[in-house]
Parts: structure tokens; C-alpha cells; sequence
């Protein structure tokens, strides 16, 4: 028995868009498109949604569960993407899953052999999202929650883990050289092919926090994007949110990456 | 590099808009200007000449309610208008950044609003009112390429009608 | 005849693919009639009494053509005007998309089919031979002109209300809102986010920043919309959304950032159940959320629209076709109240205070420019009468004078209001308009509200200003805009982006 599952994510300046088959065992990924055109989002991604599934002989209904790319990323594109798969979700009655944009990038990286990666997502005016993961054995484990930074305090304190480390992510257009300055030989740079979320990615991420048990309740209305800017008043009001309920919110709130 | 500071005298509403239009053919996707005077000084009226400039057909208005209006022209020409915001942090929201650093020419009225909320570079107009038409611009870069545009912005500008420039330079360095 | 009609769902499939089986010889699958749901330029409908389905018809547009697809009734129906009922549904469809005429292909032994055709002014043309496989019958081919003029929408009436469902969202300001219309009449569900106890709903977890609030809401407003609507319909449940017979959204004008959230769900929520989707100006809205406050207001009329930061003229021939006839050239008449307010030290927004001093003060006291009084045209430009104002503050303070402020207030406003009088009467005589309203999110200024009205009732043209808690973004006005542009075909497509011009123009 498989289940369809369609991923999508426009946090980034690409729209990615991709199925899989779902099994008791197994999650393939057999169809991925990508188009890399920044602020087309609105208009590439259901066409690009629909060419995949009549590409695979598939109807939207047959989509069984929609997983979503959260960001963080441009403000525009997260609410784009998580906007367009609460409507997927909502009109197919279906689950809506997110996982992190810069975790989908970090899965689509990690292989078996062990390393540390630095993803780096452009956060513009001169700022950056930053996230570590520690790679190995197909696995990406997040070492700390997103938050948004200065590239030369990451840089630092980067340089400061004493570890060599793979660098992905749209961030190094503009920082890759003060990272491979900062880094010197102990940084190496993941193909740019690899700097984006891309189905296989955004499924893998969704896999693991699924195993985890760490997957939000599925319903489409309490799936948060992840800004990461917060200002003070937001962060307060999302604590007070978050002591009322007595747990913590799985929201977009800094610090909440999964 | 010298550093010039640059001052437009314009006479009428009429050489306001024709300093406008005087900058447009200069203007590259990412390129950003901050607008910052009194109700009244002709924010707005700039605004119009560079839209004029850059081949926009439909009226440019201001943009205090909306914030943000999008006009179509040679490039896209993203008018701001940071008035009625009251924190520094609402920009976010517009995704002002990404705009500012996208394909077109970003204008911002009240662009100084935020002293924490500046782009890196770019190029302030600050639009004094002189007489009941006449106004004085002075420009202020915010780095390379707004020098540049400065420059580039007092050379188009010399010698048209109702304008004159004034440039006060030190000596290079 | 007790049926009704309305548009086929995907739901009635089954039933049509039965009903075409038993009554064509070379009857369409059920997937002919899925794909055709789900193409662009058709109608189909269906006959309903109680929940069974007695009949359907199907036209499909090329240029300005309809072609009558199929039509049929239940055999134990058949003789009591259903099918001519049915034609004459299609036929004003059919007008209200664009066509003039209608042609269709029957057997020439179908006698009965022939005579309700050429009973609804059809005539043969002539024959293809061959047309029928089965038996080698030619096909006699019948033209008709269709009875409106193209493009005219017809007004539902008691005996034929429309009946369809639309659920329209709205998320170009500061609200998340959803709504549920039947029939383009009939409000079933009125939901704003800023009103739903999102704290009960979701736990506690959403975040109160305004502009963000619509990624968040989305979902919740929609769910409350149907679940509002179900009890109005009279269901134990909220109303599936199988149920519905199209989604409509305002694609814009707004905040981008706002309104692509709204835009973005409605298409995934359009690709997911198959709906179609219809997009809807915010100034559109407005204008509706008169016609939904007032029912006499109707077409042709003027509306002067002033909605956030715009002012336009707009004049309306008949339902769903808007024509632009001048706009603000710069400053709309709310900013303009409120700059002055501001340079005056009343504060921002201070447009409301400066109105209520200008009660006081003589309209005549200080001769402001009119602006584009006499321009021949329906622009208005306020930027230069706020600077005129300007200039003379700032003389009277170089001259140590004081200001009168009642009197510079009304004088101001009193520029204003004769240029915007002068152009909406202009305007109303020149269009032939019935009705002329005041729309727009900012509540217009008092003063303005009464000197057009009382130059309207001069006019004996009906006014209509719309009482102020209907001036705010709802989603209701969205809806009733939405049926008029349904019923003419309109529809947004899965790459859709938002509008960003404050025009409001129909081709």
C-alpha cells in the first residue's frame, strides 16, 4: 500500500515542487522540478505542481499528504509556498506537514560519509539564516534552532568550532568568500547544485521528523510559516501564547526549527 | 574619490518632475532612493518624473495608505511610502529587503524614516521647501553606487530649465 | 415543474453519465463529462428535484459561438418543458459569457428536439451528412441568435433564482476574511479573523502582528465561513466543500504581501477540489458592498470610489462591466484631509478632526484653487490644492498672522468637495446612471457625503452611502461580486498573480 505525497517549498528564489510514494518502509521520490526564477512562486507553482502529476499519470487526488517547505526565507516566498499547501491540504482533506526550509537543504546534502554542515539562507539587508547540522550515515542532525545573524559574527563563531565543515546554502552568493576567508582550508563549499531545497530534500526531512515523532497534529490551520525576525512584541505575545497552552508552540517563532 | 555634496535648485513643480525624468535613463535594477522632506515638498512630484522617465503610462500617486505600489516601465518601479509605519520591524512584512535589492528601482518616501532600517547603499534626496515652487534637493549617498548616481544624476540635471546644480567639493583624496 | 437548476459538480457525474447511457446511442463517458468540468468556456447544468437529477445540458464557447454539447431528461420527465427550461438556461448563459449565437447538431428524426429548438427562435441551416455513426443519419445543424445582448447578465427573479454557492476570500488589508453566498443574493456565512477566538481554536499559538495574521487565520476563517454556512443550509455538518460551486478571491488591489496569501490558498483550494475560481477587484467590492446594503441600487450607475489611498469614478453599464472614468492623479481626498491635519497640528490621521472644524468655519473665507474643474475630463488632482494650502500657512506665519483654522478648513474642503460634485454630476448626466454611489473603505468625509447626495436627489438619481460598519474589508462584498463575474465566465488560472493597479476596468 503507497501513499502519494507532494512537497513544495518557494521560500528560496527557486520554486521546487516534487512527489513521492509513501510506504510502511520506504519514501521515494520519483518526480522533482525546480524552476529558478526568482519571484515567479505565484505563477510557477501550481502549473509546476500539475505538470508532475500528469507527468506521473496522477490526479491532485490522488495526493494523500502535502508537505510543505516553512522557511525561513524571503517573507513574499514563505507565505507563498505555506499559503498555496494549506489550500492543497485544505481542499483535498489531507495532512499539511512542514519541515524547515535550511533542513531540507541540510537532507538533501548528508550522505554517509560524516561531516558538519553549515547551511546559510540569505536573509537579506546584509543578514543571514543560519543553521548546523551534523551529517552522517544519511542522517542531518540540526545542532541549533534558526535564528537570523550578521554573516561575520556567524563566520566567527563558525571558525570557532575547530571542525572542518561544508557550506551550502543561497547565503554564499553573496558571504561565501568571508566564509572561506573566516574557514580558511577547514571549509569546504557543497556543489551549488546542492544549495537549494529540493524535493528529495524537503522528503527526507519530513521522513525523519516523522519517525521522530516530531511532526506537528497535521491539521492545515495550525501549520506556522518560520519568519525568524521577530521584534519583541511578537516574541512576548508567542511566549504568552505558549505558557497558556502549557507547551511550547510548534510555531514560527525563532527557536522553533521542526 | 571626491566627496561632492550636491544640491538641485528647481524653480517649479514642473523642473521638480523634469529632475525626476533627468535620472531614470541612469537607474539600474537594485538601485534605491530615499525621499525625505515635509508634507509638501514634493516627494511624490520626484517620484512622478522618475516614473515619467522610466516609461510608466498610468498616473504614479502617493502611495501613504497602500505603502506600496508597483508601477511597470522600462524597469519595475517599487514606490514606497514609510509614513504610517510605526516600528522599524514593519518593513519585514512588505518584504522591503528583498524588494530593494530585486529586479527594479526601489523609491522611498520617508526613506529615512527608520535610522536602523537603511539599506547599504543608495542615494538620499532630501527635498527642502524654498519658496512657494521652489525647492532645494540635496543628495546623499549611502555608498559607491549611490555617489555614482549622484554624480551621474547633477550631470544630467545641469543646464535644464528651472534647474541649477551646485556641487561643493573637496579636493580628492 | 419542480425542479431546479443549477451548475453540475463534480458529484453529479455519476448520475449524468447514467442519465447521457440511457439516452444517446453514443452516449459520453464519465470522464468526457469530468474533463469538461473542468474546462475553460463551458456551462453545464443540471435539472434537480429533491436530490435526483432529472436532466442536464452542456454548451462549450468558441469565439462567440456556443455549441450545445448535449442535452437530455429523465424518460419519466420528459413532456413538461424541463428540456426547454434547460435550452433557455444554457441560451442565457451562454449570452452572459460572451456569445451571440448558439448552434447545435440533431437527428432529423428527432422530432420533438427539433420543435423545442426552433420553439426558442432556432432554424436548420442545412445538413453533415454522415454525422451519426451508428446509423449513417445525417445531422441537421441549427444556428440561433442568442436573446440578450452579448455579455448582458441575467437577474435572477424568484421563479429562477440562481442558487449556485460561492466562497469568496479576502485578504488584500489588514483582514482575513471568508464568505459564503448562494445564488449572489443570498449571504449564507460573513467571517472576519479579527472576530474568531483564535486562541480557542488553535491553542494559543498564533501570533498577533496584523500583517502577518493572514497565513495564520486562513484556514480557521474558511472552516468557521462553512460551518456557518451548513447551519444556515440547514445541515448537522459544515458545508463540504464538494458542495460549492466556485471559489472567488480578490486578486487585488492591496498589500501584496497580504494579498498573496488569500490569492495563493484560493488556487491551491481551486486545484485541489476541482472548483472553478473567480478573481474579484477590492474597488469591485466596494462598490458591491452598496448593492448588498441598498437593493434598489442597480446598473447603469456611477460610483465614486474611495478606498484607502485612491479615489475613482467609476461607471458601471451593468452588472460586472466597470469602466474607469477618472481617477486621482496623485493624493486621494482621505490623505489629503489627513496631511493637512497633520501641517495644521491636529495630528495623523486628522482628517476626521479638520472635517468637524470646517463645520465652523466659512467655506468662502479663503479662494483655494479648484483643481482640474475645468480639465474636460474626470481626474482629479489634490496635490496641488495641498500645496496651495501649505504655501498659505507658511505665508501667514512668515507675516505673523494667525490662523483661522475653521475657516482654512472649510475653505479646503469646500475646493474638494466642488471639483468631486461637479465630476460625479457630470458624470451621472453624461452616463444616463440610475443610481450613483459612495463606496470605499474610508468613510468619506461628511460635508462631501451631503453635498453629493443632495446634488444626486436633485438629479433624482438614487444615492446610496452605505452606513460605516459596512465601509470596512469583509468578504461579503467580495462574494456578491463574484457572481456576476462567474456567470460571465471569468475565471483566474492556477498561475494567477496579484493585480497591482488601482484601476478597475472590464475589457
Amino acid at each position: 500500500m503507497r501513499e502519494l505525497l507532494l512537497t513544495l517549498d518557494t521560500s528560496t528564489e527557486i520554486t521546487s515542487v516534487g512527489l513521492a510514494w509513501l510506504t510502511e518502509t520506504t519514501l521515494e521520490t520519483f518526480a522533482s522540478a525546480v524552476v529558478d526564477a526568482p519571484r515567479a512562486a505565484m505563477s510557477r507553482v501550481l502549473p509546476t505542481a500539475s505538470s508532475l502529476l500528469a507527468g506521473g499519470m496522477l490526479s491532485v487526488r490522488d495526493v494523500r499528504a502535502v508537505i510543505v517547505g516553512r522557511g525561513p526565507g524571503s517573507f513574499t516566498g514563505v507565505r507563498i509556498g505555506v499559503a498555496t499547501a494549506k489550500g492543497l491540504a485544505h481542499g483535498l482533506g489531507v495532512p499539511l506537514w512542514g519541515v524547515g526550509t535550511l533542513d531540507a537543504i541540510a537532507w538533501g546534502i548528508a550522505a554517509d560519509r560524516p561531516m558538519l554542515l553549515g547551511v546559510l539562507g540569505d536573509a537579506m539587508r546584509g543578514e543571514v539564516y543560519p543553521a548546523l547540522f551534523r551529517c552522517g550515515n544519511g542522517r542531518a542532525e540540526r545542532l541549533a534552532p534558526d535564528e537570523v545573524a550578521t554573516p561575520a559574527d556567524v563566520a566567527r563563531e563558525w571558525a570557532r568550532l575547530g571542525e572542518p565543515l561544508t557550506l551550502a546554502g543561497n547565503g554564499l552568493r553573496k558571504y561565501g568568500d568571508l566564509f572561506t576567508d573566516a574557514l580558511g582550508d577547514g571549509a569546504t563549499l557543497a556543489d551549488e547544485l546542492l544549495w537549494a531545497p529540493y524535493a528529495e530534500g524537503l522528503f527526507r526531512a519530513f521522513a525523519a521528523a516523522r519517525a521522530a515523532g516530531e511532526l506537528g497534529s497535521g491539521e492545515p490551520g495550525e501549520l506556522l510559516p518560520i519568519y525568524t525576525r521577530l521584534s519583541d512584541a511578537e516574541e512576548n505575545e508567542a511566549a504568552r501564547a505558549g505558557r497558556a497552552s502549557g507547551q511550547t508552540p510548534s510555531s514560527g517563532v525563532a527557536g522553533e526549527s521542526r | 574619490m571626491p566627496v561632492c555634496a550636491i544640491a538641485i535648485d528647481t524653480t517649479s513643480r514642473d523642473a521638480t518632475e523634469a529632475l525626476g525624468e533627468a535620472v531614470a535613463p541612469l537607474l539600474r535594477g537594485g538601485d534605491v532612493l530615499l525621499l525625505s522632506g515635509d508634507l509638501g515638498a514634493g516627494k511624490t512630484q520626484l517620484t512622478k518624473g522618475v516614473a515619467r522617465g522610466l516609461g510608466v503610462v498610468e498616473p504614479v500617486t502617493s502611495p501613504t495608505f497602500n505603502i506600496l505600489l508597483v508601477h511597470e516601465g522600462r524597469l519595475p518601479l517599487y514606490h514606497f511610502d514609510l509614513y504610517r509605519l510605526e516600528t522599524a520591524h514593519q518593513v519585514d512584512d512588505l518584504d522591503y529587503w528583498g524588494t530593494l535589492e530585486a529586479d527594479g528601482v526601489s523609491v522611498v518616501e520617508w526613506g529615512d524614516r527608520f535610522p536602523d532600517a537603511m539599506p547599504a547603499d543608495g542615494l538620499i534626496v532630501r527635498i527642502s521647501i524654498t519658496d512657494d515652487d521652489a525647492r532645494r534637493l540635496e543628495l546623499e549617498p549611502l555608498g559607491e553606487r549611490g555617489s555614482q548616481l549622484a554624480a551621474a544624476w547633477a550631470a544630467a540635471a545641469a543646464g535644464l530649465n528651472g534647474i541649477s546644480v551646485e556641487m561643493d567639493s573637496e579636493a580628492a583624496r | 415543474m419542480n425542479a431546479h437548476l443549477r451548475d453540475m459538480r463534480e458529484g453529479d457525474v455519476g448520475a449524468v453519465a447514467a442519465l447521457e447511457a440511457i439516452s444517446f446511442r453514443d452516449p459520453w463517458s464519465a470522464g468526457a463529462f469530468r474533463e469538461e468540468l473542468a474546462a475553460p468556456r463551458r456551462a453545464y447544468l443540471v435539472a434537480e428535484e429533491a436530490t435526483e437529477l432529472v436532466g442536464y445540458v452542456g454548451i462549450m464557447l468558441v469565439d462567440d459561438d456556443a455549441h450545445l454539447m448535449n442535452l437530455a431528461v429523465r424518460p419519466d420527465r420528459r413532456g413538461e418543458g424541463l428540456g426547454r427550461s434547460l435550452a433557455g438556461e444554457a441560451m442565457a448563459r451562454a449570452s452572459a459569457m460572451g456569445a451571440t449565437r448558439m448552434t447545435l447538431e440533431v437527428r432529423p428524426s428527432n422530432a420533438s428536439a427539433i420543435a423545442l429548438y426552433e420553439s426558442l427562435g432556432m432554424i436548420s441551416v442545412g445538413e453533415r451528412p454522415g454525422y451519426y455513426a451508428d446509423t449513417g443519419e445525417a445531422a441537421l445543424i441549427m444556428w440561433g441568435d442568442l436573446p440578450a445582448a452579448g455579455g448582458a447578465v441575467r437577474l435572477g427573479t424568484d421563479d429562477a433564482p440562481y442558487t449556485e454557492l460561492i466562497l469568496a476570500i479576502e485578504t488584500s488589508c489588514d483582514e482575513t476574511a471568508a464568505a459564503v453566498m448562494r445564488g449572489g443574493r443570498e449571504l449564507l456565512a460573513d467571517v472576519v479573523a479579527s472576530q474568531i477566538d483564535f486562541h480557542a481554536r488553535f491553542g494559543g499559538v498564533v501570533p498577533e502582528i496584523a500583517s502577518r495574521k493572514h497565513t495564520e487565520a486562513i484556514v480557521g476563517v474558511v472552516d468557521e465561513a462553512l460551518a456557518l454556512a451548513g447551519e444556515a443550509l440547514g445541515y448537522d455538518a459544515p458545508l463540504p466543500f464538494a458542495a460549492l460551486d466556485a471559489i472567488a478571491v480578490t486578486h487585488g488591489p492591496g498589500l501584496v504581501g497580504a494579498l498573496v496569501v488569500g490569492l495563493a490558498y484560493a488556487k491551491g483550494l481551486a486545484m485541489a477540489t476541482g472548483l472553478p475560481l473567480v478573481g474579484v477587484n477590492h474597488l469591485e467590492g466596494h462598490i458591491f458592498a452598496n448593492v448588498l446594503a441598498d437593493p434598489e441600487v442597480g446598473p447603469p450607475l456611477v460610483a465614486l470610489v474611495v478606498s484607502g489611498g485612491h479615489t475613482s469614478l467609476v461607471h458601471m453599464p451593468e452588472w460586472g462591466v466597470y469602466r474607469t472614468l477618472g481617477e486621482t492623479l496623485d493624493d486621494a481626498t482621505g490623505e489629503a484631509f489627513d496631511k493637512v491635519a497633520k501641517v495644521l497640528g491636529l495630528g495623523y490621521p486628522g482628517g476626521p478632526i479638520l472635517s468637524r472644524l470646517a463645520e465652523e468655519g466659512d467655506p468662502a473665507a479663503i479662494e483655494f484653487p479648484r483643481a482640474m474643474m475645468r480639465s474636460g475630463d474626470y481626474a482629479f488632482s489634490l496635490s496641488g490644492l495641498k500645496t496651495a494650502v501649505i504655501n498659505h500657512i507658511r505665508h501667514e506665519q512668515q507675516a505673523g498672522r494667525e490662523i483661522h483654522v475653521p475657516d482654512l478648513a472649510a475653505s479646503f474642503q469646500q475646493a474638494i468637495i466642488d471639483v468631486q460634485v461637479a465630476k460625479a454630476v457630470r458624470a451621472v448626466e453624461e452616463t444616463g446612471a440610475t443610481s450613483f454611489c459612495l463606496a470605499g473603505g474610508v468613510a468619506a468625509n461628511p460635508a462631501l457625503r451631503r453635498a453629493l447626495t443632495g446634488a444626486m436627489e436633485r438629479l433624482g438619481v438614487h444615492v446610496s452611502v452605505p452606513p460605516l460598519h459596512l465601509c470596512t474589508d469583509n468578504a461579503a462584498m467580495i462574494a456578491a461580486a463574484a457572481h456576476y463575474r462567474y456567470l460571465r465566465g471569468e475565471r483566474l488560472g492556477l498561475d494567477a498573480e496579484p493585480i497591482t493597479s488601482l484601476r478597475l476596468d472590464t475589457e
